[in-house]
């Protein structure tokens, strides 16, 4: 089946043919869940913020105009709809309440608790990043944009990017380092 | 950072994108650093297991609710578009998207529009043409009529009587043709022909009065109680009036006057 590009289907879509919208949607849902889980760390509030940023591509269809990439676009409006969501429920704002819902592979119980304990080391360490920080791991390494395209979506220069990226990083490790010690001195 | 190498070396390094000399270099640096190498060292494994992280799956429901989301919306959009919009739709799944279908159908279209232009001339054309050759018949059958009805045979005169049946306006030149050979005839067969021809055209104002005439003038029984039945069916106060004083003549046949006696009953 040919492919047809992400602009192009958005553009069917600014035409009205709205069942694109589902194409886009089938490519894209799972990058944004997965941006959304580690900003908020609720499943089901990440949900509702992917749902809520089709309904805003639809809602603004109009104002596509195709000129940038088209996930420039729609990382676009996840940001905005994400601090929508910051603004109206600053006070409800948790952390790590719903962080365990990763699908494991492998029947090696012992392997896997081990992965699991990893993996919640890890959430906990990422949680204690900025915003900013977390957003760029997860667009640079769970996501492998290259640092062109991130600096396209959060609109500054490839410099910053790289820049931010290496503290997030250099931050992440440290906090994951004294959790291990704090963990081996327990 | 005091060392000369910029933090995004140590980004570009982990990710694999710092090559040829500047990663010479810059693994050399890390050698002599103790303090860039402990940095880099800190990140490495952060920089490893995040991307090891398996991705998580939203719940299936996610789905079902954007569809849904997706079909409400296409309904709403349905029922706000205009009568041109939910046209242009129409037409833009019937407009083919490459130039040169474009193109063929639009050479097609005007072809079609010159057939058809052409099609409603001939055939208006045509139906003027039709439309001539009627009259034109209409006419030789008047001239054929008067000519048969002025011959000296009483069957050609029949003919003539036959012929006018035929046509749809005979004017009233052919209508005063037919009373004078109700009047005048010496054949009481092409009287008869003639009354029943008058009766096609009974609707015409002046056809009571010449029949009212002509019924006083006639010595045939049988042509007088033709003429009594259309008078009759015509169905007029001043017919009805005459055909009472026809009755009561004395010279009126018996049978006719019975016949009229009969005619007038069945109809009161």
């Amino acid at each position: 089946m040919k492919h047809i590009s992400d602009h192009d289907l958005m553009i069917s879509v600014k035409d009205g043919d709205l069942d694109k919208l589902g194409v886009l949607f089938e490519r894209y849902h799972q990058k944004l869940y997965t941006l959304f889980l580690w900003q908020t760390r609720n499943a089901i509030i990440s949900q509702d913020l992917v749902q809520e940023v089709f309904m805003r591509m639809l809602k603004s269809n109009k104002t596509y105009r195709g000129e940038g990439q088209f996930t420039t676009w729609m990382y676009c409006i996840a940001r905005s709809v994400r601090m929508d969501h910051y603004r109206k429920n600053r006070k409800k704002m948790t952390s790590l309440d719903q962080a365990k819902e990763i699908p494991m592979d492998g029947s090696d119980p012992e392997l896997q608790a081990e992965r699991q304990s990893e993996i919640d080391l890890l959430y906990r360490a990422m949680d204690q990043l900025s915003d900013e920080k977390r957003e760029v791991l997860v667009l640079s390494r769970l996501q492998n944009y290259k640092y062109e395209e991130i600096a396209g979506i959060l609109g500054c220069s490839v410099g910053t990017i790289k820049s931010r990226v290496f503290w997030a990083i250099r931050d992440l490790g440290k906090i994951v380092k004294s959790m291990n010690g704090i963990c081996h001195e327990m | 950072m005091k060392c000369e190498f910029p933090e995004s070396y140590f980004v570009d390094c982990l990710s694999g994108q710092l090559k040829g000399k500047d990663l010479r270099l810059f693994k050399k640096h890390l050698s002599e650093c103790g303090r860039c190498r402990e940095i880099y060292m800190e990140m490495k494994p952060a920089w490893q297991k995040i991307a090891s992280m398996p991705e998580p799956r939203p719940a299936p429901s996610m789905k079902t609710d954007f569809y849904r989301m997706l079909e409400k919306e296409k309904a709403c959009t349905g029922s706000r578009m205009s009568l041109r919009d939910r046209l242009n739709a129409w037409l833009q799944t019937w407009w083919p998207g490459e130039p040169v279908v474009q193109l063929a159908c639009f050479i097609g279209a005007v072809l079609l529009a010159g057939f058809f232009v052409s099609f409603v001339q001939t055939r208006s054309s045509m139906h003027h043409e039709m439309s001539h050759v009627q009259q034109d018949m209409q006419i030789l059958k008047r001239n054929v009529s008067m000519s048969l009805l002025q011959n000296q045979a009483a069957s050609d005169r029949l003919k003539g009587i036959a012929l006018i049946g035929q046509i749809a306006d005979p004017g009233t030149s052919l209508v005063e043709e037919l009373i004078d050979h109700i009047n005048h005839d010496p054949n009481t067969n092409v009287r008869l022909a003639a009354v029943d021809a008058v009766a096609l055209y009974s609707d015409l104002p002046e056809i009571r009065t010449k029949l009212t005439d002509a019924l006083n003038r006639q010595d045939s029984p049988s042509v007088q109680i033709a003429i009594i039945d259309i008078l009759i069916q015509m169905n007029e106060t001043r017919s009805l009036r005459s055909l009472k004083a026809f009755i009561e003549n004395r010279e009126t046949d018996p049978i006719v006057r019975e016949h009229t006696n009969r005619r007038l009953a069945e109809m009161m």
